[in-house]
């Protein structure tokens, strides 16, 4: 039951990192990028791949990183100086091919994806392993968490959030809106990149099914649930897609007079119950970003 | 300081803006006037850049800015306000005129991390600055709330704010006080009268006949794309072609 726990924890705390990426893009930027599952395709398959050739572990998951952020900067040219539903499209459209490039090609395994990926902390014994890789998934987590954080209390987070609410008015103020979305496309694909990278050595085992487009929509829920502020879209996406993956087994306990394909229908209509029940009573989400107030009048103040 | 010179644009085929040439001079307020579908709006967007020409040119202190992108104009000094405010309405009232200070070092990705301590200073002087702007507005107690929970006018208002934020050349004001209560609107007519004894110079597109009458010291009338009159409030007001071409005589 521990060791369940633990992987679930991991799962959720891989997501998380996924959620924070979306989050900078959808949530404080307004980046509505549909196929955000194809960066964390791309992030495990670099990670991967390099390995597998001979790379060393922790060169894996960074070059992933960079990758998956580079990936996202044609994708930005070609969408972003339109409105947001086509980066919308073109992002979901990018999903779709990646995952059949993945299938179709001999390098990538095709259907039958890659096996043997060196695990984190191999050296180390079966029983302390878990808790040594789920340890450095929080670290990660908490350091991605931080270095948001501190991105977004700038005068840069502020200019992504105007961003988020009017294009037009940001561009007639002298900024150049573009760059910025750009940035944040790149930098939130980056994320993903990376927490496709510590996937893959977890697991240790990667194909194409396990990088379909339900993960980006399950992202998306739970930014949705957690709220835009960094913790909230950690929080939510981890307790959500741990929800998601603990409740796949219910069924097994034979608890609910219903048969085991009509339980997959009764996870998602929840969703749709929880989703509903969010919209109308708590439409921010369950931890939305603060701004700060500036209560101070300065030195120079009289009233 | 603003020259428009020739300035052509259609759409399939119709003309809607064809051969307008206007000016505006350091420390004017002019007005822009016509009937409805008289190419206003489309002028508006040719010179700030959300249209580009198809003849003609615009030039900004002498600075030729034909076909420039928004962003570039608007760096150049040419701030505009809009129609229907567009206001960043999940940011706070100040976050709102913090956002409009141009060249902010902590807007750039590197500096974030490695320029903190310059970043806090800009900050601070830019708060200043904005408590200043909404002291002019009347608009201190709102300086927190969330712009959104404004009213039309005080959105008007806070548009007119954030182009200050900026020092701009110029201003144009896009119908500054169209679904605006009248008490609102004087307040408005004021504040851009007092920025005008303070140097400001504005363009204004309005219907409100009353409101851009008893402001503007030059107005230009257009109708059917064209530039029909250019004279003085009283001259206009009183002019056989302006009357013509706001009651539809041929």
């Amino acid at each position: 039951m521990a060791d369940y726990l633990v992987a679930l924890l991991m799962f959720g705390a891989i997501y998380a990192l996924l959620g924070l990426g979306l989050n900078l893009q959808w949530g404080h930027t307004g980046l509505v990028n549909l196929g955000f599952v194809a960066f964390f395709a791309v992030g495990a398959y670099t990670s991967a791949l390099l390995t597998l050739r001979g790379a060393p572990l922790v060169v894996g998951p960074a070059v992933g990183l960079v990758v998956a952020g580079l990936v996202a900067y044609p994708i930005g040219r070609l969408s972003l100086r339109l409105t947001d539903d086509y980066l919308a499209i073109v992002s979901f459209g990018f999903a779709q091919v990646v995952q059949v490039l993945i299938i179709n090609s001999d390098w990538t395994g095709g259907n039958n994806g890659l096996t043997g990926i060196t695990r984190l902390f191999r050296p180390f014994d079966i029983e302390v392993r878990p808790y040594l890789q789920l340890g450095l998934v929080l670290v990660l987590v908490v350091i991605a968490l931080f270095l948001l954080q501190r991105l977004t209390a700038s005068p840069y987070g502020r200019l992504l959030r105007a961003i988020r609410d009017s294009i037009d008015a940001v561009d007639s103020l002298g900024k150049n809106s573009s760059n910025y979305r750009l940035a944040t496309l790149m930098i939130g694909s980056a994320l993903a990149g990376l927490a496709g990278g510590i996937y893959a050595h977890y697991i240790g085992y990667i194909s194409p099914d396990q990088f379909d487009s339900t993960l980006s929509f399950f992202v998306f829920t739970g930014i949705v649930i957690g709220g835009s502020s960094h913790w909230g879209a950690a929080v939510g996406t981890l307790i959500f897609v741990s929800l998601m993956e603990s409740t796949r087994f219910l069924g097994d306990f034979n608890i609910l007079p219903v048969t085991d394909s009509q339980f997959a229908q009764v996870r998602l209509l929840l969703v749709g119950v929880i989703l509903i029940l969010l919209m109308q009573f708590r439409r921010q989400g369950l931890w939305p970003y603060r701004y700060r107030r500036r209560t101070s009048r300065g030195p120079h103040a009289d009233g | 300081m603003l020259t428009v010179d020739a300035l052509k644009k259609s759409f399939g085929g119709l003309n809607v803006v064809d051969g307008c040439s206007l000016n505006v001079e350091r420390g004017e307020i002019v007005g822009l006037i016509g009937p409805n579908g008289a190419g206003k709006t489309t002028l508006f967007n040719l010179v700030v850049g959300g249209l580009t020409p198809d003849g003609g040119d615009v030039f900004l202190n002498r600075r030729r800015i034909t076909g420039w992108p928004s962003h570039r104009v608007g760096a150049s000094g040419l701030l505009r306000t809009f129609q229907i405010p567009q206001l960043f309405e999940d940011l706070s009232v100040i976050e709102n005129l913090l956002v409009a200070r141009p060249n902010q070092s902590g807007e750039r990705f590197w500096n974030v991390w490695i320029r903190f301590p310059r970043i806090h200073a800009e900050e601070a002087a830019n708060e200043d600055l904005a408590w200043s702007v909404l002291d002019f507005l009347s608009m201190t107690a709102v300086a927190n709330d969330l712009a959104s929970s404004l009213s039309g006018g005080q959105k008007k208002l806070l548009e007119l704010g954030r182009a200050l934020m900026a020092k701009p050349l110029l201003v144009l004001l896009d119908e500054p006080v169209a679904g605006v209560n009248p008490v609102l609107a004087e307040q408005i007519a004021s504040r851009v009268r007092k920025l005008r004894a303070d140097g400001y110079t504005f363009l204004i597109i309005e219907h409100n006949m009353e409101f851009i009458m008893g402001l503007a010291d030059r107005l230009y009338v257009m109708a059917n794309g064209r530039i029909l009159r250019e004279g003085s409030p009283a001259d206009v007001r009183t002019d056989r072609a302006v009357l013509d071409a706001y009651l539809g005589v041929e």
